[in-house]
């Protein structure tokens, strides 16, 4: 569904995206690896139209030309994400965060009752029900990235990128969340490429690997594949990598 | 977000109720009628400014001369087509809207921040001054032309009330209808976009909002509502010239009207207005040369210390001297929502 070929973004002389090609299918959990400044978010930035690529980029989405279309309008076409700073809109209520995705997310028109009622619903999924009324900024951040998915959930995705959702929760809180990534592709159909440095969640949960390295693609696979890849090994332990 | 719904409704009837009888206890008072009528036209004027600097981060720093636009407009077009000026009204509003959305919409599309767009607009302020006094032909420069629209004398000699006392009318009408549309404005489906933008653009955008399109919006209503306010100012003023629709005669006032009254509260813009209008009517006993300085600090005063609002502020006191004096915890609640700014 999402298909990119020969991605290149550069910031001044760095190239932070260096010709890459992926694709990802309906029904697939992918994951993306790779050290810090390999290029991971860089690259979800331009899928999501946040940054323009370099000519010769070609990113479609569902058929649909990606680079031809605004930010905003990708996240209507199906395809949205998460951030690696959680943005959740802080004076809104939990349950008023998950109606803005159904409300404007979902390419569709819909009526407040609607939309109100795809919130909750997305609350539900998440497990963040009981927590409706609260102000998002007074959840603990695990609960402030649930409703960061909760947001896009509700509405109806497609495709979700997630931007290291795992990153500084418990072992117990990753559990539950990889479980909450697997019923997404499950119960609700929906795709996901996820970034991650924690190995345990994206290993056990992920069904295809990429892994990039100065902004270029040096592995794919499996998470065996991955796991047994040398060229991957090294870049994670490498002497020149921080 | 606000949760205006029926309470909202009986709330906003009480308010007019007010205004309503307000007049009759100094009908007789020229003076008085006029500072009333100045509290409804600043109240319009920070109810517009609420809608886009409140709401949406675009601080325009052009109301007077929005509003100059309006008022310049409506004349023109009842003179020159032959129409009345409540004819000429709606077409001079329009403008004002096109005008101030075309503002919004350059600065959402280049992704102007909010010390930008108040740059971009006090530019276009002294602009306006500047082309108001020199465009004699249409404006009469800086002497002016007399400015009795609307045909109010006529309703009020045969209602048999001082024309004041109609216009007053005239403009709670105005300020009424506009309060209904802010409420219904801040709780559809703009007003939820507006609050995602305001907190977090990226993220808005990130879940399918189109920030530039409700920018650009926003700045198409306040337009209107300034150039309805602005028409209604010279109206007031029965003679128009360039001066009052100056920076410090509109701007400086609808500003700290806004913050007075407290920013993205429902009844901001009005309770500001009292306040002000009633410190600007005593300073006009004692300290009329000093008016501007004073304004200007309170300005200052106002960004420091009371950001969220008099009212606000004055409860969160007085909560915390309830606190000291009888114990428990009752401020903390109101404290964070004192903090949004």
């Amino acid at each position: 569904m999402l298909e990119a070929a020969n991605v290149r973004k550069k910031f001044g002389g760095l190239v932070a995206v260096d010709g890459v090609d992926f694709d990802i299918q309906r029904g697939e959990i992918v994951g993306l690896i790779g050290p810090n400044g390999a290029g991971k978010t860089t690259l979800f930035n331009t899928i999501t139209g946040v940054l323009d690529p370099e000519e010769g980029t070609e990113i479609t989405f569902n058929g649909e030309d990606l680079l031809a279309l605004d930010t905003h309008e990708i996240a209507r076409s199906g395809l949205l994400r998460t951030f690696q700073i959680v943005r959740v809109f802080g004076e809104m209520t939990v349950l008023e965060n998950a109606v803005t995705g159904a409300l404007f997310g979902s390419g569709e028109s819909i009526s407040q009752e609607k939309a109100e009622r795809r919130g909750r619903e997305a609350l539900a999924f998440v497990g963040l029900e009981d927590k409706a009324e609260t102000e998002a900024a007074n959840l603990p951040i695990a609960q402030q990235k649930q409703l960061e998915l909760a947001r896009t959930v509700a509405s109806d995705p497609d495709l979700v990128l997630l931007d290291e959702i795992a990153s500084g929760l418990t072992p117990g809180e990753i559990e539950t969340l990889s479980n909450t990534i697997r019923r997404l592709r499950d119960d609700r159909n929906i795709s996901v490429f996820w970034i991650e440095h924690i190995m345990d969640a994206i290993m056990g949960t992920a069904d295809r690997i990429i892994v990039l390295k100065n902004g270029r693609k040096i592995a794919e696979g499996t998470p065996e594949e991955i796991r047994a890849n040398e060229a991957v090994t090294e870049a994670y332990l490498g002497a020149d990598e921080s | 977000m606000n949760t205006e719904t029926l309470p909202g409704t009986r709330k906003l009837a009480l308010v007019a109720a007010v205004f309503v009888i307000a007049p009759i206890p100094v009908a007789g008072s020229g003076y008085y009628i006029g500072v009333l009528s100045r509290i409804l036209l600043f109240a319009l004027f920070a109810l517009a400014l609420n809608i886009v600097f409140g709401h949406n981060d675009q601080l325009f720093l052009f109301m007077g001369g929005l509003g100059g636009i309006g008022a310049y407009t409506t004349a023109l077009v009842a003179d020159t087509v032959g129409v009345t000026a409540w004819l000429a009204l709606p077409v001079a509003a329009l403008l004002c809207g096109v005008v101030a959305l075309s503002v919004s919409w350059i600065s959402a599309r280049r992704r102007f921040t909010v010390i930008l767009i108040s740059i971009l607009t006090l530019n276009l302020q002294l602009v306006l001054s500047e082309a108001f006094v020199g465009a004699r032909d249409l404006t009469g420069g800086s002497t002016g032309f007399p400015y009795e629209l609307f045909s109010i004398e006529a309703v009020a000699e045969a209602v048999g009330v001082p024309t004041p006392v109609v216009l007053y009318y005239v403009i709670l009408g105005f300020l009424m209808a506009a309060m209904v549309a802010y409420v219904w404005l801040i709780n559809s489906k703009y007003g939820m976009a507006f609050e995602a933008i305001r907190e977090d653009e990226a993220a808005a955008e990130s879940i399918g909002i189109d920030v530039v399109r409700y920018k650009t919006i926003a700045g198409f209503v306040a337009g209107v509502i300034i150039g309805i306010a602005g028409t209604l100012l010279a109206r007031e003023a029965t003679y128009i010239t360039p001066s009052i629709f100056s920076f410090v005669a509109v701007d400086v006032i609808a500003l700290v009207v806004l913050i007075v009254g407290g920013i993205r509260r429902t009844y901001g813009p009005i309770v500001g207005a009292v306040v002000v209008e009633a410190i600007e009517a005593t300073l006009s006993n004692y300290a009329a040369n000093w008016r501007a300085a004073i304004f200007g600090a309170l300005l200052i005063l106002l960004f420091l210390y009371f950001r969220s609002g008099v009212i606000v502020r004055a409860r969160d006191l007085l909560e915390s001297r309830d606190v000291s004096f009888g114990g428990g915890g009752g401020g903390t609640s109101v404290e964070t929502e004192a903090d949004t700014d």
